[in-house]
């Protein structure tokens, strides 16, 4: 009788355990924190020079004026998919003052989103990949603001940009400051293709964003 | 000729099927990198070999999470539900498996971007465009690999038999 229903035991069996995996991955990222052997393994001469140039970079930031808040540093336990991510879930959550809304940068200083979602542990990334992502941005070099969206790969459409622009290929995009997101001046991506839109007055803008194809291990949280 | 696979055998093309996917998931930095795993697994299931199937979709799928950074136990339960729903299919011509790996891959590729309560995160039209291109490139290798297996199965029932 078993025998005869062996797919469909193997089958449950097989999910359950997905289950218990996944259950216990999300409570292991929630944990969060390392063991001192664990955190000592990891550090070595170089690590600790690319932290004091990225700290350095931060601290540029701050005096900037851009973010008003001190950075957490988060790292990521899961991203879906794995290239040209929509979502990051990171080991970072209220507990560790992260709110709803705030900023999220990679170690380049350059956006990758911002916190959607937020546990006490853990907290949920929206990507500027994701199809819900709309971001008031500036063409560096022109001052020109517009919207660019996410939810279009590898590239993200920039909006409401005047056929009259002078902008082109290889600009730079940062954010405008408008958002309450986002801090005026965060690097966003680079102009890769101008076109003209066929039934407005606006141009067709793809940018390639500067994070996305790179593994993203750590984030910065700030806002 | 018995199609069932030895345990060796199996394990033997799992350490295959994942250095190669290991290597394409690693080095390709591109929105549609081929699925290895998906394509052994239907091979594996459509040969008979169904339970086996089941129990490598968990291991590949625990394999996959692990290289893409993806929640680990996530990919087994896709590879499980589709490798589960596959059992049930008889498929025998090539084309129709063709067909099948098509719309197996389409739908693995699709599930990584839905999200029950939010739908999907990418737009329409980008979503189709490289699921469409995903599946296509996995529904081929199933296609020539399933070929080239049966080629070679005629291959050694002929040389058994004598046959000229």
């Amino acid at each position: 009788m078993i025998w005869f229903f062996r797919r469909e035991i193997i089958f449950l069996l097989a999910v359950s355990f997905s289950l218990l995996i996944m259950g216990k991955a999300s409570r292991k990222s929630a944990g969060g924190i390392r063991s001192g052997r664990q955190v000592e393994k990891r550090i070595n001469y170089d690590e600790l020079v690319a932290e004091n140039m990225r700290l350095r970079k931060i601290l540029g930031l701050k005096e900037k004026g851009k973010y008003s808040s001190r950075f957490r540093i988060g790292n990521v336990v899961s991203v879906r998919p794995h290239v040209f991510p929509v979502e990051m879930v990171i080991n970072k959550g209220s507990a560790d003052g992260i709110r709803e809304g705030m900023a999220v940068l990679s170690k380049d200083l350059c956006l990758v989103g911002r916190i959607s979602g937020v546990s006490q542990k853990t907290s949920r990334i929206i990507t500027i990949f994701n199809t819900v992502s709309k971001i008031s941005v500036m063409v560096d070099s022109t001052g020109e603001v517009g919207i660019m969206e996410g939810g279009t790969i590898p590239h993200c459409i920039l909006k409401y940009i005047s056929r009259e622009s002078k902008v082109k290929v290889g600009d730079t995009i940062v954010t405008s400051g408008y958002s309450k997101f986002f801090p005026r001046g965060t690097r966003v991506g680079e102009v890769v293709n101008i076109s003209p839109a066929t039934d407005s007055l606006f141009l067709n803008i793809h940018v390639k964003p500067y994070t996305g194809t790179d593994e993203v291990d750590e984030v910065l949280i700030g806002e | 000729m018995n199609k069932k696979l030895t345990m060796v055998k199996v394990v033997e093309q799992l350490l295959i099927v994942s250095s190669l996917q290991m290597l394409l998931t690693i080095y390709i930095k591109s929105a549609v990198v081929p699925s290895f795993f998906l394509v052994w697994l239907l091979i594996l299931v459509w040969d008979g070999n169904i339970e086996i199937g089941l129990v490598m979709a968990f291991l590949t799928g625990l394999i996959y999470d692990l290289v893409s950074h993806g929640t680990p136990g996530s990919t087994s339960i896709r590879f499980l539900v589709l490798v589960y729903a596959g059992s049930f299919l008889r498929v025998e011509r090539l084309s129709y498996m063709f067909v099948l790996g098509f719309i197996f891959s389409a739908l693995f590729f699709v599930s990584f971007l839905f999200e029950p309560a939010k739908g999907f995160s990418w737009e329409v039209w980008p979503m189709v465009k490289y699921s469409v291109i995903f599946a296509l490139i996995n529904g081929m290798m199933v296609y020539l690999i399933e070929l080239v297996i049966r080629r070679q199965r005629w291959k050694w029932k002929k040389d058994y038999l004598g046959m000229s």
